[in-house]
This record gives C-alpha cells, structure tokens and sequence, in this order.
C-alpha cells in the first residue's frame, strides 16, 4: 500500500485484496482491479502524464472518464497490438499493462518540444496558414516534414493488426444510453414490459454518477449506491431480452434510430487472457424502435490564466477519483467554483483525509450551510474572488487569488496560496451530444447556462442530467418514465415502477455564476486561458479569430481547431461558445452551436471494417472447375467478384508466352474456355418473343427454335449496355446470355421493364447462371472432340451449323450443346449441371489430349476475339458508344420500338463525326500500343489542348496475325479506312499507325494488311 | 441507412434495396415525329427536388419487386410506399419539412442547430 | 471429400471412354463444423431437387396444387411443407420448389403438365443453390453477424422464408425449426458465393467453438496491362 502514496485506506470500488503491476514510461507502478490507469497514476502522485499538441506543454488528467482532453498515451500490447491516443482515464489496468506517452523527446519529463512554448505568442491562430506559404512545392518538401516532426499524436503501430474484430446486428425495442441513475431505472421499466432492451454503459461497471457520491451520505431505496446498482443489475441480468453491454459505447446516432456501439471486449485483459475465440472488440450495429438517451452531465472548466497545469482537474474527477477508485487526487487541494458542487467536493476531499488548501467561489452571495460546514473543518474561503494564475512545472504547486469586483475587474491585492491539486468547478452541462447527432434541436437554459435536448427529431427520449434534470429524485422518476413511456410506444405495457426514496445531501448546483474568462489583471494578449487543453487553443486565439473575421462558430472552431481534437471538445465546446457569444455581445442562442458528429469517440477502423477483412473481404465468386485451374497454376484476375483464369502459364513459360501459345493452340488446334462466368437469364412466356424485340436491337421475331442469335442491348440514351447470344429453346422460351460484369445488372434492367413500363407483357425471367457449368471448346480439332464427348451426337460443323444449339447427353447427363463462338473459329460450348461442371471439363482435357486441347484464359480469349473484330462491351464501349459507333448498323432493326432506338436519331448520336470502331495497326508491326493510347492526326503534338483523334480500346500482340493489333474509336473512323495518323506513346515520340477494318483474320485472308515497316535496330 | 418498408415482405434495412431512379416518368410511345426535346426529356431531365420526391425502389435482396415510395429527400423521411401502377397517395410532409427548418435551397449546414427564443417545441 | 461426390441416380451408361459421372457441391470439400456441443453446427445440405416456379398464384394456384400435391404460401416469407416437398414464397410471383432429388423430374414434369394453359415459369435451379443448414441454439445469434434481418423469435417465427444479404453475398433463409435449443436454418446461397458463405459463417462460430474454415484464397493474380509486351 506504501506504494500508493494517494490511495485512501479504505472505500472506492476497486478490489484492493488484488494488487496489479503495470509501467507507465519504464516505471513499474501498482493498482488493484477496477482501476483505469489514470487512476493508477494519481494513486502512485503521478498526474502529467502527456505533452500538450501544439506547445507541448504539460498535460494531466483533467477528467475521470471518456471526456478527458489531454491524458492521451500509448498502450503497446507488443509490436502488433500498439494502441496510440488511449485515454488514461478510459484504459482499465491490468497485470504486465505496458504504458507509454507520446508526443514527446526524448522524454515526458525533459521535451525538446517544450522549447517551443515560450514562443506562445509567435504562435497564434492560423499560426500555420499565415506562416508556412511558399511557392509551390515548398509544403510538401518543406514544411509539412516539419511540422508532423512536431505536431501529431501518437504514432500507428508498424505491423498488421493481428486481432479479429467482429460486427454484429440486432434490432430492438428500446435502447438505453447510459447506466446512470436514469439509465437504470428507464432499462428496468423498459425490461419488465418483456420489451426488448439494451443497455449500454462505457465502463465496466454501472452506476454512474451515483459511483461518484460519497457512498456514507447517499441511499437509495434504503441501501448504498453500490448496492442498490448491483440490485438492478441482477434484476436486469435475469431478464430474458434484456443485454447489458459494458466497456461499450455509442459513439453514433444515425437515422432512423440506429445507432452504433462500439464494445472493447478484451482491451482490458492481459495479452495471455484474451481468449483467441472472442473477438478484441465489437461493433454493435442496433436498429432500434426507441430510444433514451441517459447520458449524463459533463462538468465544465473554468476559464482563467493558467489554468492547464497537471494537477489541475475538474472537481467531479476528484470525486470519482475519491469515491469510486479509493483514490485522493491532492492531498492539500484547492478548489476553485462558482457554483455550489465545488463546496461538495470539498467536503468530501476534507472527509477523507485532505486539508483544504482554500475554497475560492466568484460568487458573493454564499450558502449559509456550506460556509458553516467549512468553518467547522476549518477551510480558507475566499468569496467574490478569482484565480489569476499558477505555478508549478510537472504539477500545480501554488495558485494566484484576487478579489473580484463587481464592475468585473480583478483587485490589485492578492494571496498565493501553496496547493497539489486544484479542482476547479464550473458547473454541469447536459451532455447532448447523441441528441444533436440524432438532429435534435437544442434549447438553450439559462438557468443552467447551457444547451439541453429541446424539440427530438427521431423516436428518442432524454432522461436524467442529459435532459438538464439534476436532482437525484428527479433524475431517478425522469428515468422510469422515459423507460415506461419508450417501452409503451414500442408497445409493451411496464406496469407500475416504484421509484426508490433518495436519502442524503443533494449535489445541488445553487446560484450558478458563469463567467466565459475569469478576469485577469493582465492584459488579454499576455493571458494564456486555455479553452481547448488537447488542442492548445486560448481565449487568445478565439479572440485574435473573431477579430480576423471568423465571426461564426463554425468559422472560429475550424480556424483555431477548438473542440477539433480525438475528444471532439467534449467539455471545452461549450465554453468556446460561450466566450465567442460574449465577445460578440449576444446570447449564446444566437450564436448556436458546431455540429455534433458521429463518432463520439474515436472508433478503431478494424471495429468498423470487423470480419469483412482479408479473405472475407468479399464473395470470391469461383465456377466449378475452379480447382482444376488451380492446380493448373492458372493466373487469376478478378472479373466483378469472380475469379477468372486469365493464362495457364506452364514450366518456364512467361505470362505473354502463356497467351501466345494458347492462342495459337485455339486456331490451330482445340482450346477450352471455362465460359461458366457468363450470365444466363431463362426467358419464358408467350410474350417472350416480342420481349426480346423489345430490348434488343435487332429483331428476334423469325428465330425458330433451335438457333441462337447474337444481340446487343442498349439504355435509354441508346449507348451500348450489354450484349450476349440467346437462344430460342421453344417458340416462348429462350435461354439468354449477357456479360459476365453485367448478369446483375441485365436482369435488374429486364425486369424493371417488365415490371414497371409493359406490366402487360406475360414473360416471366429466372437467372440460371449457376445452374450451369459452361466449356466453350474451339479450334479446328473442336468438331472431332465434341463427338468423343456426347453421347451418339453429329458435330459436324455442315449439319450442326454455327448459331444452332441442340440438347444431348454427355455419359448419360442432359446437356445443351451451342454453335457460338467468340474467337471466330468452329466452336461449341457445352452447359452442363453445375455439379457435373469439373467432371466434364476433366473429360475435355483428357479425351482433349490428343487433339491438342489447350485450356486458354480469359486474356487469350481477349486476343482471340480481337483478331476476329469482335467487341467486348465495357472494354471498346464506355458507355458514349451506341451501335452505329461500332459500325454495327446492321444489328439496328429498321422498324418497331426498341429500349434507347429514339435516343439514335437525336442529334448528337447523329452526328458524323462521333468516334468511330476501327482497326489500328502500327506500322512497326513489333510495337504494340498502350491500351488507352491517345491517336492524333500530326507526328509532332501541337501546343496543348492537342486536338485528339480518338484512343486506343484494345491492344495485343497476335500470333496468329503475326504482328501487333490494335482496335480503336476514332473520331468519322469509318471513312477514314486506309489513313495514316499517329499514336502517342507517354513521353516518348508518336508512331505511325494506318486506320482499317477490324476484322484482322479476313485482312490476313485477303492478303489485305499493310505493309510492314519495321524500324532499323528494333523497338523500344 | 434507413429502414424501408417493401410492400411485399414488410420493413427491411435499405442495405437490400436497389435505388430506381424518379417514378411516375412513363416511357413515351415511339412515334416518328417525337422531337428530340420530348425525348431527352424522358431520358436526362429529373425534378430533383428537396422535399417529397416520388422515387422507384426495388427489393433486390429480397422478393425482386419494384416499388414506388415517397421521401423527404430533406429528411429521409419516408412518407408512403405503394405498388406499381398505383397513384401516388396525398401526404403532408412532417413539419419542420428538415430538422433544422432551413431553406428549401441550399445546404442545411448554415441553420441554427439550436431553438431561438420563443420557438416551439 | 467423397461424402458428398456421388453417381448419378439414374444408371446411365457412359459414352465410349468417358469416366463415370460424378457431381461434386461447391462445398463438398468442407467437412460439417461444430462448435461447443448444441452451440452451433454448419453442414451442407446436398443435391436436392430445386425448382425456380414463376406463377400468380390467383391463377395458377389451383393447378400447382393438384399438379404438385402441395398449396403455394398463402403469405409472403412463408413456406408450405409436405413431406419432403417444400415451398418457399420469393416474392408475389416468385417460388423455390424443394423436392428430393430421386422425385425432381418426375415432380417437375408433373407441375409442367398441370400448368400447361397457365403463364409459368418452371426453372431446374438445384445446382444454382446450395444449402447450408445452421443449427444450434447460437445459430440466431451467428447468423445476426452476417444479416441485417431481425431474427429473434418475435420477428423471424418458424417457417419464415427471407431473402437478405449475409455478409456479401444474396441468400434465402429459412427456419426450419425454431425451439431455442434447436434451432435450425436453411440458407440458400448461390454456388459461387457458397464457399465465402461458408467461411463467413464459421468465423461467426468462432466464439463458441466452430474451428476457423480459411478460404482458399492463394490463387497467383495479375491485375495489370501486361499483354502487350511482346518478349
């Protein structure tokens, strides 16, 4: 115990038969369960325990809980578990916590940043804007460097995040936000309706304020605080639809009740008892049908010269430091208020073993009752008067008193007065920070000098000290109504809920006296009067902002960062308010607020992303014969979630040589196609027909059963959308493809129209592209393959002509069999069961052998269709391209209406020189272009803005062509077949290259491409 | 995230829903003399309001259908949702038509968060 | 690997040099999981018969019951059970028909037959799904992890049918049995997403138990241009 030199003998709530080793800085230190390691530090006289951020001044615990500014350290589990900006006040210990500050060198004690403080006044608002400019370049290279050298917080850790996160889902009745007084009771008349409830609480433990009042001169319901909690705690706990979550808050309220909360599961375990099986921390994503909010009252700081030393603490802290850690904060302390709660404090600090260095009330007009009590115990008062000033380097040692006058100015007498902690009292504000979220309106009281919940936007409730309502007994039947009530509306019936008698002294406030900077004898640019400790922001920046004309809230806070620190200015907005509405010269109403955000606290980003990471990022979409490519070593890329086999590189074989060869294989031999990725829509209904015409161009009307068609579908803005083949099965059933990327979207599209513009059209569509595993098998050998396969069937390309489609059976298993092809070559694509998927395709490759068979990826299949002329839609379409760009008018259908026909015939889709399809060959027939390749009419580029031809949509080296190809929109391309022009290659000079037709295999046939010019020395 | 109520399988987070564009913008008959202005207003033109705005949903995790509901796109607040080929039903927005009361154009983010003296609660 | 590999039912004879046929589900390589005892259990279901039935019901309701020997939900998110004959609602129009897979042809022809003046639509879907059965008394509590649906008894009663997204994929999801210590889910995935489905889920088990399931996830990619370098 010796080693705590400022724990009390006895009471507080922490389990002192336990005694926990942890180190701050390299220091070992003790604590016992319950204690947060602020807590554990005052307890051992340590109370600076960070640098402040812009001055590096000495910050220490200022608050006993979540709304701490400045008590930001590092908590580092080990190198991968290393948590910056942990608020010491928040951070429960536990045995081997390893605890370091930050933003400091070398150490906390001796900080080279701290030079920078007695350059305070060279450093005002908008210190950065009006300093750091230069020509460009000169942030970056310069200053930037500079100053996260000395601003910043903390650092991230430097590996991966090893721990699981998890989020969870749940909707209920009634959520409780806050396990107070009022949070209490309304979760326990909320709970007995059998509604269901959540309550959640930021500590481990409920109780709230009543934690922070001294347990000898408080009952309720007959019993100490402790006691009764633990009496509402059980009662709740057997509660079947009642949850308590702990260690959780709600750090947001967004629309339609929904709220995020944010559950530390094992933070407060050491490493070797963090179970593997439980996530680190949770996140609570709660759909609720209403709300209370039980948030509680934060307690403001006073305004004065000074005023951020360690040691210096708001008086509530010093109680919950007292009350609910066994700890005492000074044991010779100072309180300085101006209202009633700070004599409280005092008294409590006296009872428990503290002599009361002085009480200093801005008030003239005193209690009666407390001047009595602190005569008794002997305390200094000093009434009508004002701290000045402090000193102190690691703590406050001695504070500086003057008389306040009435006309507002301070006396020129004055005492110092020798101290170790000054708790400073300002008076409670409701905490209304989720209200605001919830886009509650607030109301300003001038009773309280500060914001309530006034007119609620969503199905919310506030009870307790967040709705303004202090008195115990209130805060205790405020609850319990709010709790009936909610349970009521979400229609359950609490019956009656007893409110429990409140005996003891009321922590009243009295006559509240605000004062938005104390006066000083010194002039305001010699004060330093801090309104913001994280963020270092003085009543002189406010002021130097205003004068600058940032006369709105919104404009001062972003100018001076006030309230902009990781605790969003939890208990220093208000004051900033209140300052700039006094120096304005009108009420705070008029003045309003900043805008309450979601998160309330800081929240992990793992939380948020939870178990949606690494290889449950995504659906890894994978076709049946997914395995086999595997074990091929096939190279992947991801098309939409799927996982398509791009080239089956073999032993020594490069990526490229991987293409050229299965290419080639396709032409000269059989290559296979796992086709499986394509969507499938089953199209049926007498209508179907006049469907189809309807959402294709081209005219489906005379397709007999048994032949398939190639269709391109357009939006309403007659671009291109999708194509893909169908086939007609009967005369109203018909088995639709589209493209890979866009099956989703396709079906959406149909049935939209189906659903909501020809409601009278009897066609109903069922995706079906899972059902079927899809080979598409081509190449010269393909026709000799395919009747090794099926069973008893005729695959001779004469009979089973190309565009014809035939149900068959492979080994017994019904299949259909279609004529399409995508490369140009004889080919048939085999749908199977998708259970018989990687069967079949090991057949293919097997009996495929000695024919040749060459699985090809999708990057071939890319060459493929290129040498062909084909197009991919979403590679040489953009969605700006309509049919006629890609010189497909003869898929256009001349009569009857078609999704996007009348958008052809608008004016701009007809002009004549909208880019155009076309073929591009390089004359260096080595050179292969970049995809995305600007083409310009001149070899040398003009001055910008170059006039640009068109671009490159797709480019290759084909081994069938036997030189580079290239497909390309270009600007009246169809009549400009056989030109010259140029392509930009990067920096490097423009090349050469002819416009033709894109169907390179019919070129090569014909003997049609041009010639060659190969440059001297090869290419680049 | 709101929650919408679909018309088919009750009320659902919005995370299953499809967002459809306007409602009530019938597709025009083709007509040979249908000048390029009719057409692109069908096409590009939207009433964009802020304040009610009748707009297509479809449950696409859910039962596929389309639907029409009406929103506050001040406020997300979702006033009606009713089937295809139904008329719009008659509502009145909640007041304030946003949670601020702020002006019908322009952003939110200049209105006062808090009430003034003698304002209603 | 073999439990759920099988022939097919019917004993075709294969083409000339073909191996047998032999169907494999996409999660056939995935043992069942189980948590601590009654937690949480995840086990595929394999190879039923599944039909997609597209019909208004007003008209063709009739029909398909004297065809298929069962009545369509009378309400939205309900399922009908006969036997082994079961009928989910998908939506106003929509139906997933579950028969056992020794009954599926002879079912579908049948309801094809007892349809036939009626506009409908009668898709085999039984390779497009796959079921994954999640049962336990946690199986509410593990699912809510990956679905926005509200899945306590008071809004997710037995023989509810919904579709929602889990994790990142679409699925059906249907209470088979609801008392708290058994019950048991039914959730209808798409082959493709089956996998993913299935490693999300365990890790939603891992608190009580379910061993971790890793996807396979090592597959070599290459995003970027590269084909057009000629070596």
């Amino acid at each position: 115990m010796s080693k705590q030199p400022f724990r009390t003998p006895q009471g507080g709530l922490v389990q002192r038969s336990r005694t926990i080793r942890f180190t701050y800085d390299g220091i070992s230190y003790h604590g016992h369960p319950g204690d947060t390691l602020a807590s554990a530090l005052i307890a051992n006289g340590r109370h600076m325990v960070a640098r402040s951020f812009k001055y590096h001044r000495p910050r220490g615990i200022y608050a006993a809980g979540s709304a701490d500014p400045a008590g930001l350290v590092a908590i580092g589990v080990d190198a991968k578990r290393f948590d910056p900006n942990t608020r010491a006040a928040e951070q429960e210990i536990y045995d081997g916590l390893v605890a370091s500050s930050q933003n400091c060198w070398p150490s906390l004690g001796t900080d080279i940043g701290g030079a920078l403080d007695p350059f305070w006044r060279f450093m005002p608002a908008g210190f950065y804007y009006k300093t750091f400019k230069g020509p460009p370049g000169t942030w970056t290279a310069l200053f930037e460097p500079l100053i996260r050298a000395f601003a910043g917080l903390g650092r991230a850790p430097d590996a991966g995040d090893p721990d699981r996160y998890e989020t969870v889902n749940r909707h209920c009745d009634v959520v409780v936000v806050g396990a107070g007084p009022a949070g209490l009771m309304a979760a326990l008349a909320a709970g007995r309706s059998g509604a269901r409830v959540i309550l959640v609480e930021e500590t481990h433990r409920l109780g709230g304020s009543i934690l922070s009042r001294d347990p000898e001169k408080l009952s309720l319901g007959g019993v100490q605080p402790a006691q009764w909690v633990a009496d509402i705690q059980n009662e709740l706990a057997a509660l079947p639809e009642v949850t308590i979550l702990t260690r959780t808050n709600a750090f947001g309220y967004y629309g339609n009740n929904f709220l995020g909360l944010w559950e530390k599961v094992s933070d407060h375990l050491p490493k070797e008892k963090r179970l593997g099986h439980l996530p680190r921390q949770r996140l609570w994503r709660v759909r609720a049908k209403e709300v209370v909010l039980a948030t509680g009252a934060l307690e403001r700081p006073l305004v004065f010269h000074e005023n951020d030393r360690p040691g210096i603490m708001l008086a509530s802290a010093a109680r919950t430091f007292l009350h609910r850690y066994g700890v005492l904060a000074g044991k010779r302390p100072v309180i300085f208020t101006n209202n009633d709660t700070g004599w409280v404090t005092a008294f409590d600090l006296a009872a428990n073993g503290a002599e009361i260095a002085g009480i200093i009330d801005v008030r003239s007009d005193l209690s009666g009752e407390h001047m009595a009590e602190a005569a008794r115990l002997g305390i200094p008062i000093h009434a009508s008067s004002t701290v000045v000033g402090t000193s102190g380097r690691h703590r406050v040692s001695q504070v500086e008193v003057r008389p306040l006058h009435r006309d507002g100015s301070v006396g020129t007498s004055f005492s110092h007065i020798g101290c170790d902690l000054l708790a400073v009292a300002g008076g409670y504000a409701p905490n209304a920070a989720l209200f605001s979220q919830s886009r509650g309106k607030l109301r300003y009281d001038p009773e309280l000098a500060a914001f309530r919940p006034g007119r609620s936007w969503q199905k919310e409730r506030s009870a307790g000290a967040c709705n303004g309502t202090y008195a115990l007994t209130d805060v205790l039947a405020e609850g319990a109504r709010a709790g009936v009530e909610a349970a009521a509306q979400a229609g359950f019936d609490s019956g009656d809920v007893t409110v429990p008698d409140v005996d003891g002294v009321e922590l009243g406030q009295g006559q509240l006296k605000v004062m938005p900077e104390m006066p000083s004898h010194l002039p305001p640019h010699r004060r330093r009067a801090w309104i913001d400790l994280q963020d270092d922001v003085t009543t002189k920046d406010l002021r130097l902002a205003l004068q600058e004309g940032y006369q709105a809230v919104e404009h001062a806070k972003r100018y001076t960062t006030t309230g902009m620190g990781n605790d969003q200015g939890k208990i220093a907005n208000l004051n900033a308010f209140a300052f700039i509405a006094n120096e304005r010269g009108e009420e705070l109403p008029a003045v309003g607020t900043t805008t309450f955000r979601q998160p309330y606290k800081p929240v992990t980003f793992a939380a948020i992303a939870g178990q949606h990471v690494g290889p449950h990022f995504a659906p890894r979409r994978t076709t049946p014969m997914h395995g086999w490519h595997r074990r091929r070593d096939a190279v992947f890329e991801p098309v939409g979630d799927w996982l398509r086999p791009r080239a089956y590189p073999r032993e020594g074989e490069d990526f490229f040589q991987a293409v050229q060869r299965e290419a080639r294989a396709a032409r000269t031999d059989c290559g296979v196609l796992d086709a499986s990725t394509l969507g499938k829509i089953d199209v049926k209904g007498p209508d179907a027909r006049e469907f189809l015409n309807r959402v294709y161009t081209n005219s489906w009307s005379k397709l007999a059963p048994g032949r398939c068609r190639y269709g391109l579908m357009l939006g309403e803005d007659g671009m291109v959308a999708d194509d893909g083949v169908t086939a007609c099965i009967a005369d109203d059933h018909f088995h639709m493809t589209t493209t890979t990327g866009g099956a989703a979207s396709v079906l959406a599209k149909l049935e939209d129209y189906l659903q909501t513009e020809w409601p009278d059209l009897k066609v109903f569509l069922t995706s079906v592209t899972e059902q079927w595993a899809v080979a598409s098998i081509c190449g010269p050998k393909s026709p000799a393959l395919i009747a090794e396969l099926l069973d008893d069937f005729d695959a001779d390309p004469e009979r089973f002509k190309f565009m014809d489609w035939r149900d068959a059976t492979m080994g017994g298993i019904p299949v259909r069999v279609f004529r399409i092809s995508f490369t140009g070559e004889t080919s048939y694509e085999i749908n199977i069961p998708a259970t018989y998927g990687r069967w079949m395709w090991r057949q293919i490759i097997e009996k495929g052998a000695r024919h040749g068979i060459t699985p090809y990826g999708t990057e071939a299949m890319h060459l493929l269709r290129a040498e062909k002329g084909f197009v991919i839609v979403g590679q040489d379409t953009d969605g700006t391209v309509t049919p006629g760009d890609l010189r497909m008018d003869w898929i256009v259908k001349k009569s009857g209406d078609f999704i996007g026909r009348r958008s052809l015939f608008r004016s701009d889709t007809a002009r004549k020189d909208r880019r155009q399809l076309v073929g591009i060959l390089t004359e260096d027939p080595d050179l292969v272009l970049e995809e995305g390749a600007h083409l310009i009419e001149r070899r040398n580029e003009p001055e910008p803005p170059v006039p640009v031809l068109g671009h490159v949509t797709s480019s290759y080296y084909s081994p069938n062509i036997g030189r580079s190809i290239a497909l390309a929109l270009v600007s009246g391309g169809g009549g400009r077949i056989g030109d010259r022009i140029f392509a930009t290659r990067g920096g490097e000079p423009t090349v050469p290259v002819r416009v033709t037709e894109i169907d390179f295999l019919d070129l090569k046939a014909k003997g049609a491409l041009p010639q060659a010019v190969r440059r001297e020395g090869g290419h680049g | 995230m709101f929650v919408i109520s679909c018309p088919y399988c009750g009320a659902r987070d919005q995370s299953e829903f499809s967002y459809g564009g306007e409602a009530h913008i019938a597709r025009p008959e083709w007509r040979e003399d249908m000048s390029d202005a009719e057409w692109a207003d069908f096409v590009f033109m939207r009433s964009n309001p802020k304040g009610v705005l009748a707009e297509r949903w479809v449950h696409s995790a859910g039962c596929r259908r389309f639907f029409n509901m009406l929103r506050n796109t001040a406020t997300d607040e979702i006033l009606a949702v009713y089937k295809i080929g139904e008329t719009a039903p008659q509502v009145q927005a909640k007041l304030p038509a946003t949670p601020c009361g702020e002006a019908p154009i322009g952003s939110g983010n200049d209105a006062v968060k808090v009430m003034q003296p003698g304002e209603a609660e | 690997m073999a439990e759920n590999a099988k022939k097919p039912s019917e004993g075709l004879e294969p083409s000339e040099g073909l191996t047998p046929p032999e169907r494999r589900t996409p999660l056939a390589l995935r043992q069942s999981v189980e948590g601590a005892p009654g937690t949480l259990r995840l086990a595929e279901t394999p190879f039923a018969g599944k039909f997609i039935l597209r019909l208004d019901p007003a008209r063709g309701g009739e029909a398909f019951r004297e065809a298929a020997g069962l009545d369509l939900p009378a309400a939205p998110l309900m399922s009908v059970v006969n036997g082994e004959r079961v009928v989910f609602w998908l939506g106003p129009d929509e139906f997933l028909l579950l028969v056992p897979e020794a009954e599926a042809a002879a079912f579908a022809e049948g309801v094809e037959k007892g349809l036939a003046g009626e506009h409908h639509q009668l898709v085999d879907v039984s390779d497009y799904y796959t079921a994954i059965e999640i049962s336990g008394r946690k199986a509410r509590e593990a699912l809510m992890k990956l679905t926005t649906l509200d899945l306590h008894p008071r809004g997710f009663p037995v023989g509810c049918v919904a579709g929602s997204n889990f994790a990142r994929a679409q699925g059906w999801l249907w209470l088979e049995h609801g008392e708290e210590e058994t019950a048991r889910f039914r959730l209808y995935v798409r082959w493709s997403m089956a996998d993913y489905l299935w490693c999300v889920l365990a890790d939603a088990g891992r608190e009580w138990g379910v061993p971790e399931q890793i996807p396979a996830a090592d597959e070599t990619f290459l995003t970027e241009s590269v084909h057009s370098k000629k070596a």
